[in-house]
């Protein structure tokens, strides 16, 4: 185990290590989620949830445009309805599962991470009562679940079942277009991906996204071993993606790959914060937990500013 | 002490030590990639290329190739060998030398014979303090003129006293005699010469046997060959004979066969013939060089009627003059002398058979006929078998000399038909059995034993058939000890029977040979039935005209009669006291005289020739001599004395294979445990599957 992965777990953190253990996903992203859940996320929107939840007795003070009369009709009692959320917010999950994501390390599977963040971000999103969707991408879009109060079950389904694609190479571009044609609503836009790709090819292909004003967070999955490249032994490297091989000698390329690696995410987190998009880089061999409320705080505080 | 291997052929699985060494070498080219997610950022450092067939793991190359070294010792089976043991050949201290010296009568060619004294001499002076020198003498047999002796002058008269003999060559004996001194010799150094003009025939009849001489381990086998480049010889091969009749008298004519085994032809080569030391005859015949042959037809040679007829073909004398003479000695009238004793009362009893033993002349028959009571000790001297047709065995005296001339190595024939024989004292009981009568029909023989020489003429097809014969009446013979049932009749009956009594047989026909009692004496097998019963009762052996020097001589073989000879005197006037119950060997080429024990007088000859193979000159490469007798290792260590163990033993004893094992097999699992061990600690990248 990782120095930082025992630091955390013994801080009361979650391993993820520990967190692939758990099969059910639903049960997972509560055990993540419980316990930073009250008051971090405030809705883009004001305004009433169409989602019908109970009725309660009219109490006095209580809008008479919320009586439900249909209902005193039957029974010569007054009553309210009530609706699942007092929020309208679409949340969307966009998860890269192209071959690069089914990278593993020192840790857990990229893909298996970025499942498990989703499941949380959803899970969390459901708490505060938004609607909930998900779509996964290569070069096209995968799979799409579109934003339901009621598709939180499909959504960790589906998260439950994907897989890196096959021989396709990851594409910024063209998958998030596609996604925002299928978003005609405003909404929360999680991207989940390790994003070799050029800063500013990133940058363009977000931008349909927060052209449609969507509220955009980025979360940038990295396993331990691609940051540090920690290799000892020169052999062949064969990308995931496209299965070319290059000779590498690690101890020859260790230092320069680190500098790469840090001037990318130094060059993502600055576009992306002149941006105004909320950009997370995650360690793979990081508590998710952690790196879960690290983010969301963040991000609540920055919303405050903003 | 050395290292040795039982199985040396495995050590080729050594050659297995280059697998983990270009496993080494090339292991990072073939194994497996690692998988990257992107090789954006790789892509863009650049590198320089490491010497990728750098070996860094040296103490897995090592410990694998240890391993796999081990192993292989194993399988070879490794042992340690003791100095004295040693198959290389020792090079100081005291010396155990055998000369082999070659005296067959090649050695007689030119110079041969003095040119292998002066080797052998030179090897006896060459003789240092504490070195020991056997000479051992070698033709068909070997001879030790001295064994393992030190002193020069016991050896130099011993090599002086040596000469050719007159027989051929082999070589397995006096190898076989100094595997023999070697063995058993205490000196660390060993050799042995060999002197000899190496012929191909004399080789080549020992060479198997030669090869599975071993030598003790380190002994140096040295061949000195004193053969003459071309040598040109002469052969009278052989003399073959045709005897006729003419005018009461026995002639001869003698056919030689003549090899010239020489290089140059010989265009007019007089051959003569001497018959009792005079010259009868001579030819002139041509022989082409390299093995041309050519045969001599002499005039024809009238026979003594008494005594043996001496002749020699003579070609003139060349290099090698042993084999220029031919002697052989004839015999006298070979026929075979039959006494018929009639006891049929006047019939016609004997007509039968005198009639089918005078026909023929090989041999042809003698027969005198007497009646019952008729037979005379004068007429024992003169036959080989006595036919006793119905007639009664005599008594008294007669039948004494009867026994005596029986038990020296003639023969009887009885031919019981109606008659008893009575009792014969000392031969057989006097036994009676019944007459059979089968009326007219007769019955016919039922079993013959063709494996017999009597039969034997006739066992194959349509070589005389026994089973038209009838026969109509015949005596029952009771079986007795000591009798062979040669011919039983059908009804189970015996018809023919042999007893032997002393060097003679007694044989007994249960019917007659005349026209009353069978009619087996009208049939075409009567005859040669007749002449080969009685070629067989008087024990006929055709005379040889010649022998070869080396071939043994029965003195009983020549007995004439009752006549035995006590005195054999050589061509060079040694005698020799017969045995009779010994035989003489022949060593000295011409005429052997026979005399009788007592008075000394002579009475017959045995002409005696050398061997005719040993006048090839062929050589044989000493190279190929030595090569087949040089010890091997392994036949070395076999030879090393009587407490010496066998290869197998010392290996089995030292179970050295057994070990290597043990620590190849605790080489590889550590090599495994380091390996894996160093493999989790240098590869921070754990490639584990996914936790779902």
């Amino acid at each position: 185990m990782p120095s930082y992965a025992r630091n955390f777990a013994s801080a009361g953190f979650l391993d993820p290590k520990v967190l692939g253990r758990i099969g059910n996903l639903e049960l997972l992203a509560r055990t993540v989620v419980d316990g930073f859940i009250n008051g971090l996320h405030r809705a883009p929107y004001l305004g009433m949830s169409i989602d019908f939840a109970e009725h309660r007795s009219y109490n006095p003070g209580d809008d008479i445009r919320r009586v439900d009369w249909k209902l005193y009709a039957r029974t010569d009692r007054y009553y309210v309805k009530e609706f699942e959320a007092d929020t309208n917010a679409n949340f969307m999950a966009v998860l890269d599962v192209s071959r690069s994501m089914s990278y593993t390390g020192s840790g857990i599977p990229k893909l298996d991470y970025a499942r498990f963040l989703a499941a949380c971000l959803m899970y969390f999103s459901r708490e505060q009562r938004d609607r909930v969707g998900l779509a996964t991408f290569d070069a096209d879009i995968v799979d799409y679940v579109p934003p339901s109060a009621k598709h939180l079950e499909v959504i960790l389904h589906t998260l439950n079942r994907i897989e890196a694609a096959k021989g396709q190479r990851g594409e910024l571009a063209p998958a998030l277009v596609r996604v925002a044609d299928r978003l005609r609503r405003r909404g929360i836009i999680a991207l989940i991906s390790d994003f070799y790709e050029e800063p500013d090819a990133i940058m363009e292909a977000v931008k349909p996204l927060r052209a449609r004003g969507h509220d955009l967070m980025v979360f940038h999955l990295l396993d331990p071993t691609e940051i540090e490249f920690p290799f000892t032994d020169a052999t062949n490297f064969r990308e995931l993606e496209t299965g070319e091989r290059t000779p590498v000698v690690p101890e020859n390329m260790r230092v320069r790959y680190r500098e790469l690696v840090q001037e990318h995410i130094a060059a993502l987190t600055q576009k992306f914060s002149q941006n105004r998009v909320d950009y997370a880089m995650f360690n793979t061999g990081m508590p998710l937990d952690y790196a879960l409320f690290t983010f969301l705080s963040a991000r609540e505080r920055l919303n405050r500013v903003r | 002490m050395s290292l040795s291997f039982l199985v040396p052929a495995f050590l080729i699985g050594l050659a297995a030590l280059a697998v983990p060494i270009l496993i080494h070498l090339t292991r990072r080219q073939t194994k497996e990639s690692v998988d990257f997610p992107s090789l954006m950022f790789v892509a863009r450092v650049p590198h320089r290329s490491t010497a990728r067939r750098r070996i860094r793991n040296w103490p897995l190359l090592l410990m694998r190739c240890l391993a796999i070294a081990l192993i292989t010792l194993a399988f070879a089976r490794p042992f340690l060998q003791r100095e004295e043991a040693s198959a290389a050949p020792v090079l100081t201290g005291a010396r155990e030398t055998v000369i082999l010296l070659d005296r067959s009568y090649s050695m007689s060619y030119g110079d041969r014979w003095a040119r292998a004294k002066q080797e052998a001499s030179a090897r006896i002076e060459s003789m240092r303090t504490n070195d020991r020198v056997s000479l051992i003498l070698f033709d068909s047999r070997s001879e030790a003129a001295a064994e393992s002796s030190p002193d020069k002058a016991m050896l130099r008269a011993a090599l002086g006293a040596a000469g050719p003999s007159s027989r051929a060559t082999r070589y397995s004996p006096a190898l076989r005699y100094a595997e023999r001194l070697l063995t058993a010799s205490p000196h660390p150094r060993r050799e042995v010469v060999v002197i000899s003009d190496f012929q191909r025939n004399g080789w080549e009849k020992d060479a198997g046997e030669a090869r599975s001489i071993r030598f003790p381990a380190g002994t140096v086998i040295t061949p000195v060959s004193i053969g003459n480049p071309n040598p040109s010889n002469v052969v009278v091969g052989s003399v073959s004979f045709t005897r006729t009749l003419a005018a009461g008298r026995e002639r001869a004519v003698a056919t030689a066969r003549l090899v010239n085994q020489g290089d140059r032809a010989q265009p007019a080569l007089p051959v003569t013939l001497e018959i009792d030391g005079r010259r009868v005859d001579t030819r002139t015949v041509s022989l082409d060089a390299n093995g041309g042959t050519a045969t001599v037809e002499f005039a024809p040679v009238t026979l003594t009627e008494t005594g043996v007829t001496r002749g020699v073909v003579r070609t003139p004398a060349d290099s090698l003059p042993a084999d220029n003479n031919y002697f052989f000695g004839l015999s006298p009238d070979q026929r075979i002398g039959v006494v018929l004793v009639d006891g049929s009362g006047g019939g016609q009893g004997n007509f039968f058979l005198e009639r089918a033993l005078s026909i023929g002349d090989t041999p042809g028959f003698r027969t005198v006929s007497r009646p019952e009571g008729g037979l005379t000790a004068a007429d024992l001297t003169q036959a080989s078998v006595v036919v006793l047709n119905q007639a009664r065995i005599p008594g008294g005296e007669l039948g004494n000399r009867l026994r005596t001339f029986v038990e020296n190595g003639g023969g009887v024939l009885m031919l019981l038909g109606d008659s008893r024989t009575g009792g014969w004292e000392g031969v057989m009981p006097d036994r009676r059995g019944s007459a059979v009568d089968h009326g007219d029909a007769g019955i016919a023989l039922g079993f013959i034993d063709f494996g017999h020489p009597a039969f034997s003429a006739f066992s194959t097809p349509r070589s005389g058939d026994f089973t038209g014969a009838r026969f109509y009446r015949y005596r029952q013979l009771p079986s007795g000890t000591n009798q062979r049932v040669l011919a039983r009749f059908s009804d189970g009956g015996t018809a023919l029977t042999e007893q032997p009594v002393g060097k003679g047989r007694v044989m007994v026909w249960a019917a007659s040979m005349d026209a009353d009692a069978t009619d087996l004496a009208v049939q075409p097998v009567f005859l040669p039935f007749m002449h080969e019963l009685v070629k067989h009762a008087s024990g006929y052996a055709q005379a040889r005209p010649a022998f070869t020097v080396g071939d043994p001589f029965d003195p009983a073989a020549a007995a004439v009669a009752s006549q035995q000879f006590g005195l054999a005197i050589s061509p060079s006037g040694d005698r020799f006291e017969l045995d009779q119950q010994a035989t003489l060997t022949l060593d000295e080429p011409g005429f052997y005289q026979l005399r009788d024990g007592r008075s000394g007088a002579g009475s017959s000859v045995v002409a005696v020739n050398v061997d005719p193979t040993e006048s090839n000159m062929e050589a044989v490469p000493a190279t190929e001599v030595v090569s087949a007798i040089t010890p091997r290792p392994e036949a070395g260590s076999r030879s090393g004395g009587p407490l010496a163990l066998t290869l197998q033993d010392k290996e089995r004893e030292q179970s050295a294979w057994w070990y290597l094992v043990v620590v190849g097999f605790l080489l590889l699992a550590a090599e495994t445990a380091i390996s894996n061990w160093r493999k989790r600690e240098s590869s921070v990248v754990s490639r584990q599957s996914p936790v779902r």
